[in-house]
């Protein structure tokens, strides 16, 4: 057998000669003609010109040929047989010429969508004995199991393959031919069944990409390539299988923070503000289903209803491409009352953005809040109690050693009543702190001089100091709408620390300014001045620079956060210029309401 | 002096603020009555001498500041003494106004500060 295919393959040439070869070899009169065989191909005209081939040298050679085919192929066939002047008819009425329809022949053997073996004996196995007659040798050409593949019956088919070599063993009196179109094996599923369609066939004839070539070297080369395609492509295939288990690893991971996140998530279309996705937490939120969600507009959620997260502010994020609104509250499903934090972030995925709304329940956090401000103002309230009495008596004592003319003792009084209003100032650092935090700061609205303001607590935080002199420059007979205690508080504890941090110097400049829109505040020291790096980060809250000169100076790091956040409020600024060992100047603006034009129009 | 005369009447549940107010307001010529319950205001009205002027904590021990004043509002009798009111909670202050104090000091206070604010009520 081996050598056989050898010599058949080492034979064939041009495509002529491949063709007169393999027509040769399917002609050849031997012990063993070629019983089963299969063929490949992909183009119909080449299955055309060897089934041709295979059945007129079986005419030529008083062979039976029978042809089990579609009308295609026997229109095909009839078509080339015309051309070679082959009278069909003659063969056909001597019984030696036999076409049968592929689909009206399964019809007669399949049972329940698979071929039932006594059956097929019967239509075809009948045929066959009766045409091999008087040791005549039978030619088939058959193109059921193809069909069977083609439609998807693929255990059908070869079953039929099967029941085609059993056939054979009985009879041993004919030689079969099938074809399959190579193009319905593509797919990487097909390549056990592939496999077990070759090993049911004695020969298998590769396709006419192969067998068209015209030499040996030719055919090896091939060989080669398609060897080195098949390990690249399997090397492909595992590859692409790796990419494909990351990938899904990676959606499923991304899939269950979507899913099982605690926070509410809305993926929204920010061009239509239609809702894509909705995270379950979502759902359980608003009390609506997925499919209540899905399709509709933002602004049909009672979430978003009610609130100001207008068109304005959906306008701001595609600038900003970020928005949190830290509190807003609405009613939920069941009918409770829920705080939720919102946020808001527009980001580009592919070719699109989606907008994606977290939500986030904060009601126990909100009355969480609400309870530590309660114990602050508890808390301070207990504080500043016996700070009162403190004050009171010192007070009493401070009058009677005046009067008494004892200096001495009225000395270490007056450094006692500093230490407890530097406590006091403490407390209500830390109550204002708590307020600014959760926006509860209650600023007063009025309107008043800047002038008069910084005489008043420059001439207060002048009686503190006997080490420093503080100078006032300037004059704008400015008018501010504000919280006069609160600016003047921000004053305070800029004059402390420009006291506090310039310990070699004597004197402090305060320069006050206007221009069209603002009036400009400086207070200016001499002291240890401020690194470059540390700059911004002073009016953050807690912050507190930390190295070795800064170390000896106590506080808390309250005072410029709540001073930057009070001036904030106002609609000014606050920063700081310095150069370390140069000193330090503070700068706050406040928005000007008007010049005062005399002191009578008050 | 002229404010001799001037009874003021002070009611704050802690002891010791109670005692230095009344020290200083005697130094100061004042005729102080003091309590540290709200009681003896409430029955004020029934009383024939009135004092000139109250000095009521917002917080007392067992009813609020906020009532009384309220009450002694309410009162033809009394609804002209001027009531200062005092408390260390912050933010009371609009409060307080609101239920009838003609002023309002922060505690912890300062002593010039409660001194100047009762002289401008009382003149």
């Amino acid at each position: 057998m081996e050598n056989r295919l050898r010599s058949t393959y080492a034979g064939f040439g041009t495509e002529i000669a491949l063709k007169s070869k393999l027509t040769s070899y399917l002609c050849r009169d031997e012990e063993h003609p070629p019983d089963h065989f299969v063929q490949f191909y992909e183009d119909d005209e080449f299955l055309l010109d060897l089934v041709s081939n295979f059945i007129s040298a079986g005419f030529a050679r008083g062979d039976t040929c029978i042809i089990v085919s579609t009308k295609a192929h026997r229109e095909g066939l009839d078509k080339r047989w015309r051309a070679a002047n082959l009278d069909l008819a003659a063969f056909s009425e001597r019984g030696e010429y036999i076409w049968l329809d592929t689909d009206e022949t399964l019809a007669q053997f399949m049972v329940d969508g698979l071929p039932n073996q006594e059956r097929f004996i019967e239509v075809v196995g009948g045929r066959i004995a009766l045409a091999s007659r008087r040791r005549r040798r039978v030619r088939v050409f058959g193109e059921m199991v193809t069909l069977l593949w083609m439609r998807g019956n693929r255990t059908a088919a070869i079953r039929l393959e099967e029941f085609w070599n059993t056939l054979y063993d009985d009879l041993r009196s004919f030689s079969l031919m099938c074809a399959y179109p190579m193009r319905i094996f593509a797919g990487e599923t097909y390549g056990a069944e592939f496999l077990q369609i070759c090993q049911r066939h004695s020969h298998v004839f590769p396709d006419e990409n192969y067998t068209n070539l015209t030499s040996q070297e030719e055919r090896l080369r091939i060989i080669a390539q398609l060897q080195q395609k098949a390990s690249s492509l399997e090397v492909e295939i595992a590859e692409r299988r790796a990419v494909e288990e990351r990938l899904r690893i990676s959606e499923n991971r991304y899939r269950r923070l979507f899913e099982e996140s605690r926070d509410g998530i809305l993926m929204v279309d920010p061009d239509t503000y239609i809702i894509l996705d909705a995270n379950p937490s979502i759902r359980e939120l608003l009390g609506r289903t997925r499919e209540q969600l899905l399709g509709r507009k933002l602004w049909q959620i009672k979430l978003f209803q009610d609130h100001a997260i207008d068109r304005d502010a959906l306008r701001e994020l595609q600038e900003k491409h970020y928005i949190c609104y830290e509190s807003l509250s609405f009613l939920s499903a069941d009918g409770r009352h829920r705080d939720v934090e919102l946020l808001l972030t527009l980001y580009p995925v592919d070719a699109r953005h989606i907008l994606q709304c977290n939500v986030r329940d904060i009601t126990e956090r909100r009355q969480l809040e609400a309870r530590k401000d309660e114990f602050i103002g508890l808390a301070s309230h207990e504080l500043k109690t016996p700070v009162t009495s403190l004050k009171g008596f010192t007070s009493l004592l401070k009058r009677r050693l005046t009067s008494q003319g004892n200096e001495k003792e009225l000395y270490f009084l007056v450094r006692m009543e500093a230490q407890i209003t530097r406590l006091t100032r403490l407390i209500n650092d830390l109550l204002d702190l708590s307020r600014v935090q959760t926006g509860q700061l209650v600023y007063q609205e009025e309107s008043f001089e800047m002038d008069t303001l910084l005489q008043e607590v420059i001439e207060d935080v002048q009686g503190t100091t006997q080490t420093h002199h503080l100078s006032l420059e300037g004059r704008t007979q400015a008018v501010i709408v504000g919280d006069r205690d609160r600016i003047g508080q921000v004053l305070i504890n800029l004059l402390n620390n420009a006291i506090k941090y310039s310990p070699e110097a004597d004197s402090i400049w305060v320069r006050v300014s206007t221009n069209a829109q603002d009036v400009l505040v400086s207070v200016q020291d001499f002291g240890i001045g401020i690194a470059r790096e540390h700059q911004q980060k002073i009016f953050e809250r807690f912050y507190q620079v930390a190295d070795l000169e800064t170390k000896t100076y106590p506080g808390l790091g309250m005072g410029l956060y709540i001073s930057y956040q009070i001036i904030k409020r106002h609609g000014g600024q606050l920063w700081a210029e310095s150069e370390k060992g140069e000193g330090t100047t503070f700068h706050f603006t406040l928005p000007l309401v008007r010049k005062q034009e005399s002191k009578a129009s008050k | 002096m002229q404010i001799s005369q001037k009874k003021i009447f002070i009611v704050d549940d802690e002891p010791d603020i109670l005692a230095f107010l009344q020290e200083l307001l005697k130094q100061e010529g004042y005729t102080v009555e003091v309590a540290e319950k709200s009681g003896p205001l409430e029955k004020l009205s029934k009383k024939d001498a009135l004092p000139d002027l109250i000095l009521l904590d917002v917080f007392l021990s067992g009813s609020d500041g906020r009532e009384v004043v309220r009450h002694l509002k309410d009162q033809e009798k009394t609804r002209r003494i001027p009531v200062i009111m005092f408390s260390a909670y912050p933010g009371i202050e609009k409060t307080a106004r609101q239920a009838g104090a003609d002023d309002f000091v922060a505690k912890p206070f300062d002593i010039d500060e409660v001194l100047a604010k009762i002289a401008q009520c009382l003149s």
